[in-house]
């Protein structure tokens, strides 16, 4: 009856899946060079194969395309530090 | 500039003000962080010292003081550690001279002490003249801060502003009055951005540090008539020690060799035994030799290694008076080998904070609890500033810092979500799905530029944090593990198994096919929030019937007797980027959503019921599976939708474990813990069980200690009495009918106050619920209070033997204390009616269906002996060891963490009494309080 929106593997008579990861996998975070698009996207799409998952150029192509834009939000962070520090001297 | 949750100074009737006593805090400071540590007197001296039988004692401000950097790298403690001697330091930030004499006065006899060593700052000549200084208070406003101070009169010195007065105007009430003046102030006010590019160390020593201090050079001035007036009356209070003066020069002329006219003042009063030790030499060669690294960027102190300069210094003089040198520098630097791990959880809703050593939750906390904006899913400075405090460690210290979630999975599972979805609805998608992918990227580059962190950064799975969290604390060395939310990644809901020091995770349900997705779609339809709301739809269950539930079975959920589900897209918007319902969804349920605020009618009594109800058979279904697939006799439980407690009291009564433990942080926030346990326990643990660690509270907050709170309340000038015999006075109150605000210990970790940041009231009077919700919650008042009970009561007032520390289980009353209600069935809409009848001996606890949300507490100092007294004492009051409970917070507004945050929650409510620790405040001794905007509307409604 739902729409067959998502990719499945089924168990038989039964909605449950066999988890990828039956043992948590403790890895480290990437470096993401967020000044570099192409290679954050490429370093998702290794992470993600890594896991199982689909992993095409055309899947890299797809990220880099949104994370263009997605990556140019300011750093609160430092808007924040650099915020505090104008109002301590004045 | 320097930040804390904590308040570190503290209004003192004598002085001024001084450091809050027995203090150990963590300054905030830039990128950084230093330690602080104070003693019982209010002065930044550390309780482990050297000792010896030579001692200084240091008079000084904030350079002497140590401001930027850690007790142990001053130089007044590196100079016990290579000389022997004791250097006790009386200096505090802000002090004049006035204040460093009238210190010394104080505290001179009650300290022996050989010499007196005293720093002025050359600042200190225009502090001197002052009746106040400029500061800033803990919202970033700048005040006057009154102090004491000495005028001549003829030729003596009168003290003044003694007591110092207590109130602090702002220094917008004081605004400068010229016209030039004021316009000098709008201008640069106005122009703040453009002038930021000049705001660095050649501006500070250019303009600031020149505009000034022409009359250094003048002995005839007024700053140095004063001055001089004032060593004269130190030398006359040190009478029979040695005094030795080492005056602190202005960084200006440290770096740029600028004159210095001051010295010959000082040397002007040598004598036999006076010394006057000049430290411009020294600083200059340190300077030339260190350049930027001689002072702090932000505020111009001392840097470590300038205190090792000036140490060095003064050690070398104190040889003089028969002070050896050791043979070699004592460290203090630890040698412990313990590991600790930082778990974090963010970028969701409820980002938090937990730090682990040993297999053992140390510290925990919610970040809305600081930024007091709740469920806020920002990245947790606050938090993990607190979690390193309380572990007394700086943040590279750590042996890793572990994030709950895999940021490349969730971003696959939008991206398929994406790309699944029909063209037309795409772009509002991404508008929603970008701005978390964006943060999720950034988690690195924010600890680097916020903390300066530079070790280990590891994540793990989603509901790997969330299992790991409910099996490693728990009291089970094995058992199946049940975890269920919205979604994590791809998952929304898992069984796997924990035994000994492993956790897996056999199967899982993906994304879209969610119950908590699920039961926030319908939150949301009933016009609550979701991520929030979820609670509030499980306390209106009882109100309605489960004439829904059919409905939804059949078109929006198709439920598998192994408890597996499929959820028919059709009907909801969350997958789209778009509300959680649609219109088909109206249709379905035969209308619009029920705006927020807007009454609650008999649709949403009965939605809830009938999701509740759907709810408790799918759960149930997934436990009788995960029973199978594991063969295990215990049950762990994490995920949002291991809050329902509803559920949970049935799941443990019905369903086929013998025994079922939930972690109390279930949500997102326990996420935090999880994580830091999983890396835990697959890097650092040896052996195959688990360590030897039983979660028995959820009191992993911070704690302000009696000197902290009085420290508050003497800074604002409170009206407070210290108990006497705080249990018995405190149920008398209640039993009265009297709120009370309790404020005592550490706060607790998750979602539920837990009876150390409550609003306590009597339950055996009728009229308590309905004034908790109006007058002190401001909320809905259909909603339920919880019962705290005694746990060796408990059964006699409740169908249950299970005790229920975390408050995470619902059970009946017991018939024998029920009443019959005027009208039990609930057939129109007018809820309140049946909200406010009689339905037991303890009506402001018994729901509508007589259960009750209970906490019960036991006699152990590991969970709340001071509650568990208190029951004791409502006991022989009332003849039942049970409180209402609910949490000290207004609606919408996170739970309170601070002594402030208490108050001033106190003050917004009609609660009657506030009790922090030792001390309590009567509602009708406080001043009036006033806020300029309506306050409420500072909390956005959940």
């Amino acid at each position: 009856m739902a729409s067959e929106l998502f990719h499945r593997n089924q168990l038989k008579n039964s909605f449950w899946l066999k988890s990828r990861h039956a043992h948590s996998l403790v890895e480290e975070i990437p470096n993401y060079d967020l000044t570099d698009i192409d290679k954050t996207a490429a370093m998702i799409v290794d992470q993600i194969r890594d896991h199982g998952f689909g992993s095409d150029e055309e899947l890299k192509q797809f990220l880099v395309e949104k994370l263009q834009k997605t990556l140019s939000s300011t750093d609160a962070a430092e808007v924040e530090e650099l915020r505090d520090f104008i109002y301590e001297m004045f | 500039m320097f930040r804390s949750y904590r308040q570190i100074i503290a209004y003192d009737p004598l002085l001024g003000h001084k450091y809050v006593p027995n203090l150990h805090a963590r300054i905030r400071y830039g990128r950084g962080a230093y330690f602080i540590e104070t003693d019982k007197n209010g002065f930044r001296n550390s309780p482990e010292r050297l000792t010896s039988n030579f001692t200084v004692l240091l008079l000084g401000d904030s350079y002497a003081a140590g401001d930027g950097v850690a007790n142990a790298d001053r130089f007044s403690d590196l100079i016990e550690r290579d000389f022997d001697c004791t250097v006790i330091n009386l200096a505090v930030n802000g002090y004049g001279v006035d204040q460093q004499i009238l210190a010394y006065e104080m505290y001179k006899d009650r300290i022996p002490h050989d010499i007196v060593l005293f720093m002025p700052h050359m600042d200190d000549l225009y502090r001197n003249m002052r009746e106040n200084r400029v500061g800033k208070n803990r919202l970033g406003e700048n005040i006057f801060i009154p102090k004491p101070y000495y005028n001549i009169d003829g030729n003596q010195l009168v003290l003044k502003n003694q007591p110092v007065p207590i109130e602090r105007p702002s220094l917008k009430e004081s605004a400068p009055t010229s016209k030039e003046t004021r316009a000098v102030a709008d201008a640069l006010n106005k122009n703040k951005n453009a002038l930021k590019h000049l705001v660095n160390r050649s501006f500070k020593k250019h303009v600031v540090g020149k505009l000034s201090y022409q009359e250094l050079n003048s002995s005839e001035s007024r700053e140095w008539r004063l001055m001089n007036k004032l060593i004269d009356r130190l030398k006359s209070l040190s009478a029979s020690k040695h005094l030795v003066i080492a005056p602190i020069p202005y960084n200006y002329v440290v770096m740029e060799k600028e004159p210095q006219y001051y010295m010959p003042f000082f040397y002007a009063h040598e004598d036999k035994r006076t010394t006057v030790i000049d430290l411009l030499p020294a600083l200059q060669d340190n300077y030339e030799q260190n350049q930027d690294r001689t002072y702090l960027p932000l505020c111009g102190h001392f840097t470590g290694i300038t205190h090792r300069e000036i140490g060095h210094v003064l050690g070398m003089r104190l040889t003089e008076y028969g002070v050896k040198k050791r043979s070699k520098h004592i460290s203090y630097a630890s040698t412990s080998t313990e590991k600790y791990v930082l778990g974090i959880s963010c970028y969701y809703h409820d980002s938090a904070a937990a730090i682990i050593k040993g297999g053992e939750i140390i510290a925990a906390a919610q970040e809305e609890r600081f930024t007091r904006k709740k469920h806020d899913p920002s990245f947790p400075a606050n938090a993990i500033h607190y979690c390193l405090e309380e572990a007394k460690i700086d943040i590279n210290d750590l042996s890793s810092i572990c994030y709950y979630d895999n940021e490349a999975l969730s971003i696959e599972r939008i991206l398929n979500n994406y790309s699944s979805i029909p063209h037309s609805k795409k772009e509002s998608f991404w508008s929603q799905a970008e701005k978390g992918i964006a943060r999720k990227l950034k988690l690195r580059t924010q600890l680097r530029d916020v903390f300066d962190y530079q070790g280990q950064l590891t994540k793990t799975h989603h509901h790997h944090s969330h299992a790991a969290s409910a099996f490693y604390p728990s009291p089970f060395d094995k058992a199946a593990i049940l975890v269920v939310d919205g979604v994590g990644e791809w998952a929304c809901s898992s069984i796997g198994i924990g035994r000994g020091n492993e956790v897996s995770i056999l199967q899982q349900q993906d994304y879209p096919d969610s119950l908590g997705l699920l039961y926030s779609a319908i939150t949301y339809f009933c016009g609550f929030k979701v991520n929030s709301g979820e609670y509030k739809l499980m306390g209106l269950a009882p109100y309605g019937q489960p004439i829904y539930s059919d409905l939804i079975k059949k078109h929006l959920i198709e439920i598998h007797k192994d408890g597996s589900i499929k959820l028919n897209l059709d009907y909801f918007g969350f997958h789209l980027g778009e509300a959680m319902t649609n219109e088909k969804f109206d249709e379905l349920i035969g209308g619009p959503r029920r705006h927020a605020e807007s009454r609650i009618k008999r649709r949403e009594m009965d939605l809830a019921a009938s999701i509740q109800l759907v709810t408790e058979e799918v759960l149930m279904k997934m436990m009788v599976h995960a029973h199978e697939l594991t063969g295990m006799e215990c049950c762990v439980m994490a995920g949002g939708v291991a809050l329902n407690c509803v559920a949970n009291g049935k799941l443990l009564t019905r369903g086929p474990f013998k025994d079922i433990w939930i972690q109390p942080a279930s949500g997102d926030a326990g996420g935090a813990v999880g994580a830091a346990l999983d890396y835990y326990y697959q890097r650092i643990h040896q052996g195959d069980r688990k360590a030897d660690y039983v979660q028995q509270h959820s009191y992993l907050g911070p704690s302000f200690s009696d000197q902290s709170i009085k420290g508050f309340l003497d800074t604002l000038g409170l009206q407070y009495h210290r108990f006497n015999n705080k249990a018995v006075d405190m149920a008398d109150w209640l039993t009265q009918g009297k709120i009370i605000g309790y404020f005592e210990g550490r706060m607790e970790f998750g979602p539920r106050a837990l009876g150390n940041r409550s609003f306590l009231g009597d339950p055996t009077k009728p009229q308590i619920q309905s004034k908790m919700n109006l007058k002190i919650k401001f909320r809905e008042s259909f909603r339920p209070f919880a019962p705290i009970v005694a746990e060796d009561e408990m059964s006699e007032y409740f169908e249950t033997d299970k005790t229920s520390p975390f408050m995470l289980l619902v059970h009946p009353v017991r018939a024998a204390y029920r009443k019959q209600a005027r009208e039990n069935k609930i057939d129109n809409d007018d809820m309140i009616s049946h909200v406010n009848q009689v339905r037991s001996e303890l009506p402001a606890i018994t729901h509508v269906d007589y259960s009750a949300r209970l906490q019960s507490m036991n006699n152990v100092d590991s969970q709340n002996p001071a509650i568990y007294a208190l029951l004791k004492e409502m006991k022989k009051a009332t003849g039942y060891g049970v409180l209402v409970n609910t949490s000290f917070n207004v609606r919408g507004e996170p739970i309170v963490c601070s002594p402030e945050d208490a108050y001033q929650c106190f003050m917004r409510t009609e609660a009657d009494f506030l009790v922090l620790g030792d001390y309590y405040l009567i509602k009708e001794e406080q001043p009036d309080w006033s806020e300029s905007e309506y306050w409420q509307k500072e909390f956005e409604l959940d």
